[in-house]
């Protein structure tokens, strides 16, 4: 099983290079709070005028992935037609306990927890499914994490054409540099997705990585 | 411990003097780079060791094992540390339908 699978993921890897598709499908992925949704937001808001999710400063606030289709993105001439699927945020451990200080009742919490724990599973599955990913990352917090390493690594084993965002640059204390040297092999795009400092560059990165 | 170019990458010894006289790319920016700490090693390896995906710890709260969840179809629930386990039957036999 395990050979027939890296046959076919190196099968489609070479497929992938001769027959680009016309459209890919693009999963927004990350830690919970790296501001997934924002991005997603974002880029939708940018090129189609309306918005996929609700954003909020309580982790786990998106815990179903959520696909757009048919994102038209122009860059320097070029149009690139994306789906997007922004995907619950990645976590190792879920604990009901921090949603209480949000005021949350211990049911609702528990409930969220709950959800956010099928999310992931969710979000993972996905990854079967799509041609391109937007690792989001938050600037101010360190990129050495079990979620962000694994995840990394197992995007590279799948051939998946991957971009970094370096999230959150319009926090003092963001230090983008960080996550290039944490994952030198891959393109950083440090943006600000909440004031859309620096979108164009991801843009421009995106038709190049996808297009 | 170690510091690294931000730019290049160049890894430089604790106290090397190049730290102060910048980097032979140009670049004057240095990190630190963590060592992995003892304890986060030991918790890494066990991730490997179990054959769950899921561990409900106790209810609200959940262990995820992303490693599992990434290399195998199917999905397997630990409940508490007691032993049970409940295996999610649908991701199983759709592994199987893909055959």
């Amino acid at each position: 099983m395990g050979l027939l699978l890296s046959i076919k993921k190196k099968f489609s890897f070479i497929l992938r290079l001769f027959f680009k598709k016309d459209k890919m499908r693009i999963g927004i992925y990350g830690p919970p709070n790296a501001g997934k949704t924002t991005l997603a937001n974002r880029i939708l808001r940018d090129w189609t005028g309306d918005v996929i999710g609700v954003e909020s400063e309580i982790p786990h606030e998106t815990r179903r992935a959520k696909l757009r289709e048919g994102v038209k993105i122009e860059v320097d001439g070029k149009t690139l037609t994306i789906d997007i699927v922004d995907t619950p945020g990645i976590a190792t451990k879920i604990d009901f306990h921090d949603f209480l200080k949000y005021g949350m009742s211990e049911e609702e919490a528990k409930r969220r927890a709950k959800e956010a724990t099928e999310g992931v599973i969710e979000a993972i599955k996905w990854l079967d499914d799509l041609d391109g990913i937007l690792l989001v990352m938050d600037s101010t917090e360190d990129p050495y994490t079990q979620v962000n390493v694994t995840i990394v690594g197992n995007i590279e084993a799948r051939g998946l054409p991957l971009l970094i965002v370096a999230n959150k640059i319009d926090l003092p204390n963001a230090s983008p540099a960080r996550i290039k040297s944490a994952f030198p092999q891959h393109t950083v795009v440090p943006i600000s997705a909440l004031k859309g400092i620096n979108i164009e560059n991801l843009y421009r990165a995106m038709a190049e990585k996808f297009g | 411990m170690p510091h690294q170019c931000t730019k290049c990458g160049k890894i430089f010894a604790d106290g090397d003097v190049n730290i102060l006289k910048g980097c032979e790319c140009g670049n004057n920016k240095f990190l630190y780079i963590p060592k992995v700490k003892g304890r986060e090693k030991e918790e890494l390896e066990e991730q490997f060791e179990k054959i769950e995906s899921v561990r409900i710890v106790a209810p609200g709260t959940y262990e995820i094992n992303i490693e599992k969840l990434l290399e195998r179809d199917e999905i397997i629930i630990a409940l508490q540390e007691n032993g049970r386990y409940a295996i999610h039957l649908p991701s199983l036999i759709k592994k199987k339908k893909r055959k």
